[in-house]
């Protein structure tokens, strides 16, 4: 019986040494080409979950549901839980009048003001798209054919899109209709218990109107708010330098990867400011101590699409693909949102900027990310690296008012007319390490105010 | 069905089966560690079709791994350096150019030169091993650690000339040297660029095959055109680009290739698999 035991054991240890030998000559011998990486498709897989950049690529900024009332407006941003349910809804409009030969008519400027005023949602986006790169990115197969540039969307609570053309200031109304919109409005005045909630358009307060002396025009959809915001204070930090003065290595190799830079083959050093350079065959890439990312591409470029010729939604769509993944490498913030134009098909120039809690973070000079593409190919890629935390302490912002005079104080000597593009709230950050608080952004026509 | 006799063919099968893994595997080893003849003899082949000569026992049998290496530029910074050499009373007064009572040294990229204001003191009686000791001195104060470095002397005319080589895990670091000139008792000048050492990782670089890098060398930009014989075939460490500075680096591991008129060349000998 010991015999028997001891064969069965020594068989059984024969199995498992014969198995651990044949799995050490099979990994050595590798069966598949060199250069090639079987596994690499279970672990490369483009992840576009809901957070991804690329899932919201046509995503508005902000949603205004406008009740009928002036005194009763709710804004949401990505953040709040409304946002999602609005944007489904919305998008069936959207296929609606953008895809089904539905029939639109020019309307005049007051009648698209008066939409804002009737019950209806407005949406405005973070950049202008033409009509037919925004129904692509929405799955919507565009019959429209017209050159009609925007950044501001209206339905109204019976389902009626309207649009602003900026490219030649004309409106138009898309005759739809939709069931679900009426509903939200009604559920977002029950959700507030009709509590007050004072949001004007610059129109409402005849603010994009001069009168007299008056020299500072507000862009008319500019939302206006009475009191102050409150908003939560955030924290950052620089996850590819935890510690001053000290990288991440093995952080910054995954990043590296993504960029297809061989750890193997690149040449790596610092300049005399600390910056981490690596240069190899494809490009240069720098790592700067304040957290800037450089990459400059040497030869072609690294391939995004499949071919050289790609249209404009799935240049940006793989580009958006790609920061998610230096985000998801480097352990950057995930939420972001695309600032620069898609108005042109043949735009090459691409930047996003950082969403936290739903508003923007803002950099003096300079976006989240910037980006070169063309022909499909990555040249040029800049990024922020930056990572936001919560502190669960809350402050309010400074009064709309005071920021808006803040403003014009600044430069109404150097002006005689200050055209005001855009106010909004946003983390302000000059690229220094540790808390942040939100502040009104003030957008003026090539100068910008915080 | 008698399991007893069932179990001892299975183990004497598995014994033979493991033992023929094991086999190949240490086999495999042994030849992905050593370059095959042929291939050393085609290589030998092709070089001298290209117009290359090389003495084939210069080849080494095996493929070699080096230490990972970092350093750190003994110039951290330019205006700290020229004032360890120059004193605290300096001036720039060009790009990169610093000037004293006391000499003046320039800069460009890693490189340094630093010429003694009074270089007129002939040498008298000072040994050799006295401008090593000089020399050694000098360029410790200055910050350069000489710990694994070789030097040689050459008796110029009135002055002897210190050329210290660094050493990086026993191996040259090929762009890093300095060459000092000793008159007298003083250094009256001083030429070169220095890193020393930081890294402590004792990860090892899997180079590829010497033969892979010979057949890189005929191709190699710039390199010597015509018949060439190679007379020294050295593994070290390099900097590509010496012309831009670097204050801290991950060293290149290379072979330095020599040739009979004197020129030599450095090839990156990672592996990029």
């Amino acid at each position: 019986m010991n015999k028997e035991r001891i064969k069965s054991g020594v068989l059984i240890i024969l199995i498992l040494s014969n198995m651990v030998l044949a799995g050490k000559v099979l990994i050595n011998k590798k069966l598949w080409p060199s250069g090639y990486n079987f596994f690499s498709n279970f672990t490369h897989v483009s992840k576009k979950d809901d957070t991804s950049t690329a899932a919201h690529l046509a995503a508005p900024i902000k949603i205004i549901v406008n009740t009928g009332y002036q005194s009763s407006r709710f804004d949401y941003n990505r953040s709040d839980g409304y946002f999602s349910e609005i944007c489904d809804a919305a998008g069936l409009s959207f296929s609606q009048a953008f895809s089904q030969g539905t029939a639109k008519t020019t309307i005049s400027a007051d009648e698209w003001y008066a939409a804002l005023t009737a019950k209806s949602i407005y949406f405005s986006y973070p950049c202008e798209y033409s009509i037919q790169t925004f129904s692509q990115l929405l799955g919507i197969n565009c019959t429209d054919s017209e050159n009609i540039v925007f950044s501001n969307l209206i339905i109204s609570d019976t389902g009626n899109v309207y649009v602003e053309n900026s490219a030649n200031g004309t409106f138009f109304k898309y005759h739809t209709s939709n069931a679900d919109i009426a509903p939200i409005i009604a559920g977002v005045r029950d959700d507030n218990n009709n509590e007050e909630s004072i949001i004007n358009y610059s129109f409402d307060l005849n603010f994009d109107k001069t009168f007299g002396n008056e020299k500072t025009l507000l862009s008319p959809l500019i939302p206006v708010y009475s009191a102050p915001v409150s908003a939560e204070k955030l924290v950052a930090e620089n996850p590819l330098m935890p510690s001053t003065n000290e990288f991440d290595m093995s952080a910054i190799e995954k990043t590296l990867s993504v960029f297809s830079i061989n750890t193997n083959a690149v040449s790596r050093y610092t300049e005399a400011d600390g910056t981490l350079v690596f240069v190899e065959n494809n490009g240069i890439l720098k790592i700067s101590p304040d957290g800037i990312l450089d990459f400059s591409a040497s030869d072609s470029g690294i391939r995004l699409t499949q071919s050289e010729s790609s249209d404009l939604c799935t240049t940006v769509t793989a580009l958006a693909a790609f920061v998610d993944e230096i985000n998801s490498s480097a352990d950057l913030q995930k939420d972001m949102t695309i600032t620069s134009s898609l108005a042109d098909a043949g735009e090459t120039n691409f930047s996003f900027s950082y969403l936290v809690n739903g508003l923007p973070v803002v950099y003096q000079n300079r976006d989240a990310v910037s980006a070169t593409v063309e022909n499909g190919r990555l040249k040029k890629y800049t990024q922020v690296l930056r990572k936001y935390s919560g502190t669960n302490k809350f402050s309010d912002s400074p009064t709309y008012i005071d920021a808006l005079d803040s403003a014009i104080l600044r430069y109404q000597s150097s002006m005689s007319e200050i055209h005001i593009t855009k106010i909004y709230l946003s983390y302000i950050d000059n690229l220094s390490i540790g808390e942040k608080n939100a502040d009104w952004y003030v957008d003026i026509d090539n100068v910008v105010a915080q | 069905m008698n399991w007893s006799k069932a179990k001892t063919m299975l183990i004497v099968l598995f014994l033979a089966a493991n033992l023929f893994l094991l086999i190949n595997i240490i086999n495999s080893a042994h030849k992905s560690d050593a370059i095959m003849p042929e291939i050393m003899t085609s290589t030998v082949d092709i070089l001298k079709n290209n117009g290359i000569t090389i003495d084939k026992s210069m080849i080494p049998q095996k493929n070699i791994s080096v230490p990972y290496a970092e350093a750190e530029n003994a110039v951290s910074d330019y205006l700290e350096f020229s004032e360890k050499l120059l004193g605290k009373n300096i001036t720039k007064y060009a790009e990169d150019t610093y000037k004293s009572n006391v000499g003046e040294i320039k800069f460009s990229g890693d490189y340094f030169s630093y010429k003694a204001a009074d270089s007129n003191e002939k040498s008298t009686d000072i040994t050799q091993k006295d401008a090593i000791t000089i020399s050694s001195q000098f360029l410790k104060n200055c910050g350069i650690d000489l710990s694994s470095a070789k030097s040689s002397v050459q008796q110029g005319s009135g002055n002897y000339i210190v050329t210290f080589s660094s050493r990086i895990n026993s191996m040259p670091f090929f762009t890093s040297s300095v060459t000092v000139t000793v008159q007298g008792n003083k250094v009256v000048s001083m030429d070169g660029c220095w890193f020393n050492k930081t890294s402590k990782n004792v990860t090892s670089i899997t180079l590829k095959s010497v033969t892979g890098v010979l057949i890189d060398f005929i191709s190699l930009p710039g390199r010597t055109q015509g018949q060439v014989e190679i007379s020294d075939l050295t593994l070290g460490y390099y900097i590509p680009e010496t012309n831009k500075y670097h204050k801290s680096l991950v060293l290149i591991p290379a072979w330095q290739i020599s040739l009979t008129d004197g020129t030599s060349y450095c090839i990156d000998s990672r592996n990029p698999e």
